[in-house]
């Protein structure tokens, strides 16, 4: 199986001397395509920092960041938000919607931004809203959707664009438990199709749509678990 | 998807447009309002300060045009006292299809005495002053300059009418407050006799005569005559108000002079002729070089050009003030619009939108609305602040003050206006959109 996501000695700290805070500390990670990777570990421990150098939303202090064979780590600013709008794809623990924007205008966005023409670019929107059961939400804006909807709303906006890497940093935080179990069937429906999906969670509950979860703590990966077995 | 540079680009500008209209239709219609009225305000500010201070100006040129000079007007060389070639003038305007009509004026500088009747004891004030009387073909002058328009009390002169004059109302205390009672004729109305006293040297020559002919000075220093106020004229171009004027027969009969050397020739020009270009014609027939020939505009007193050129820089100054406080508005309200939603842009830049797109947006909703503020304010001036002033002027002591905006002169300002607040609302937009991705999402 094809690598996606390949990590080196990824060290990441914040501040300067005495103030200096190590919070990764030299991560050694390798990633298949088609995985769905589980990322535990208690507050603190590094879960989203890690994240965060995985999906370019941030550069490691040391240590190298391959993402599909490629390596990452000395892409400019600019380059990494086109890296990130052709290849990744991402899931905010807050939805993230532009809120003047509709349900299908927020996933056109990015397509939009890719060079899709309005017509293309609204077909595949309503393709993938339709696929998370939002076929009568299109024109609604994130005000008129509930916590569940806007998540998957996120989530169509962020597989719309047929990105390589999903990543989702504890989508389900902010939703109870109906909504979260929807979030959680839909990104296994993703995963199904061959998607990888990289997920931050706190509910191990959730890791059973999982095929690996990695346990953190202190900013190294301490061990693998199993995923959560009714 | 591979897209072309071309493509990119369109598209750049397509998530522009889309987050611009989208932020500006879901903004609150309150904010919306408030924000275009501010731009309104502003261009107003640019548009309306300097075209008042200016237009006081233009007040005083178009009186001084209508009233006095015309389009063009001819007057004597520097050191002469008339306009030597007259005739020569007189023909070759009357022979010019450009020129719509012409009148000639005759100047004397006199002494003007009042009451004179009743004065008996000589120890007391007279009741005097020093002025020009102006001989003119009433019915030329009054199809040039409308003469007769500015008659407050009686009636115009009648050319075939003798004795009588107009008085300006600058002679008269009546119509001078603030003017002592020596610079001013009292008690003077249609109808009273005055006494009209020659002061100066007169040279004359034979009619129609060319300028060859030899010359013949008189002098007819402490001549009197009297005549009777038929009218008095009211006007704030001091030339009207600061004379006495008289039939031109009544000045042949009275002054002795055949008429032949004028001392003004003011004109009106055909519609859709420039004076610039019609004045540099007739100095190139040769007439000016016994005579001077100015346009309207270079015929205006020279305090009067300082004054038009110190308004026009107050007015400059007024508008750049205006212009730099529109910008600092359009800042403001962009950054904190911007700020309260780092976090989505930060987003948006995380989901792979580009910061140009972004800034883009920013500078597209202040487009929208400095062109709003701009249109509106447009409509305002062109058709209700400048009619308003053309029908009701503002009464200034020397002219009446109008809204000078002119069309293309205004399409500028709007356009440094729009042009600046684009920057303004760039800067704060990039001054953002620069920031870490992970800080602003984040919130760091």
């Amino acid at each position: 199986m094809e690598t996606a996501i390949t990590l080196k000695g990824v060290t990441r700290e914040f501040g300067k001397d005495e103030l200096l805070v190590r919070v990764l500390k030299g991560v050694d990670l390798d990633i298949k395509k088609g995985e769905f990777i589980g990322l535990m570990g208690k507050s603190g421990a590094g879960k989203s920092t890690l994240l965060y150098q995985m999906s370019l939303l941030d550069v490691p202090t040391a240590g190298t960041v391959q993402l599909l064979g490629e390596s990452v780590e000395s892409l400019s600013e600019t380059e990494r938000v086109d890296y990130r709008l052709a290849h990744l794809g991402y899931i905010f623990q807050d939805y993230a919607l532009v809120p003047e924007l509709s349900a299908e205008e927020n996933v056109m966005l990015p397509l939009t931004m890719m060079g899709y023409d309005d017509g293309e670019a609204r077909k595949i929107a309503r393709s993938a809203l339709g696929h998370l059961g939002l076929d009568d939400k299109f024109d609604n804006r994130p005000n008129q959707l509930s916590g569940g909807q806007q998540q998957r709303v996120s989530i169509a906006r962020a597989v719309a664009k047929n990105p390589e890497i999903l990543f989702a940093d504890e989508p389900t935080a902010n939703l109870d438990n109906a909504s979260s179990v929807d979030v959680m069937e839909a990104m296994k429906l993703l995963h199904d199709g061959g998607q990888t999906i990289i997920m931050v969670t706190h509910e191990h509950e959730y890791t059973r749509y999982c095929t690996r979860v990695l346990w953190m703590e202190d900013g190294v990966i301490t061990k693998e678990l199993e995923p959560y077995k009714k | 998807m591979i897209a072309s540079s071309a493509q990119k680009r369109k598209a750049l500008w397509k998530v522009a447009w889309k987050l611009a209209f989208r932020q500006i239709q879901r903004a609150s219609i309150w904010m919306n309002l408030l924000i275009i009225l501010i731009m309104i305000l502003t261009f107003l500010n640019l548009v309306v300060i300097t075209g008042m201070l200016t237009g006081l100006m233009q007040g005083t040129f178009n009186d001084n045009r209508i009233q006095q000079t015309g389009d063009i007007i001819i007057l004597p060389k520097t050191g002469e006292d008339s306009i030597i070639n007259t005739y020569e003038i007189r023909e070759t305007l009357t022979n010019h299809p450009d020129i719509a009509r012409f009148t000639e004026r005759y100047i004397q500088s006199v002494t003007v005495e009042a009451n004179y009747q009743t004065r008996w004891d000589f120890d007391s004030l007279e009741n005097s002053v020093s002025t020009q009387l102006t001989g003119i073909d009433s019915i030329k002058e009054d199809s040039v300059t409308g003469l007769s328009n500015y008659i407050v009390e009686g009636e115009y002169l009648n050319e075939f009418e003798s004795g009588y004059v107009m008085v300006g109302s600058g002679l008269l205390a009546e119509y001078n407050a603030f003017d002592s009672v020596e610079d001013s004729l009292r008690e003077v109305k249609p109808g009273t006799r005055i006494k009209i006293t020659y002061t100066g040297n007169e040279e004359t020559t034979a009619l129609g005569a060319a300028e060859t002919t030899e010359k013949e000075t008189i002098d007819r220093s402490g001549t009197s005559v009297e005549l009777t106020v038929k009218g008095i004229i009211h006007s704030k171009v001091d030339e009207l108000s600061g004379r006495v004027f008289i039939t031109e027969s009544d000045w042949k009969r009275i002054i002795g002079q055949k008429v032949d050397k004028a001392d003004e020739i003011a004109m009106i020009l055909d519609t859709d002729v420039d004076s610039k270009i019609l004045a540099q014609e007739l100095r190139d027939y040769d007439l000016a070089k016994n005579s001077e020939i100015k346009t309207a505009q270079e015929a205006l007193p020279e305090f009067l050009i300082d004054l038009q050129n110190t308004f026009g820089m107050l007015g400059n100054f007024s508008g750049g003030v205006a212009v730099v406080v529109s910008c600092i508005t359009v800042f403001v309200l962009i950054y904190i619009n911007a700020i309260t939603k780092r976090k989505q842009i930060g987003i948006l830049k995380g989901i792979g939108i580009k910061g140009k797109a972004i800034e883009y947006a920013y500078i597209m909703q202040s487009l929208f609305y400095a062109i709003i503020g701009s249109s509106i304010g447009f409509c305002i001036v062109f058709f209700m602040l400048v009619p308003y002033f053309d029908a009701y002027p503002i009464d200034f002591p020397f002219s009446d003050g109008i809204l000078a905006a002119t069309v293309s002169g205004t399409l500028i300002r709007a356009s440094i206006l729009i042009g600046v607040t684009a920057i303004a609302g760039y800067i704060p937009a990039w001054l953002i959109v620069r920031q870490n991705t992970l800080d602003s999402i984040l919130g760091r």
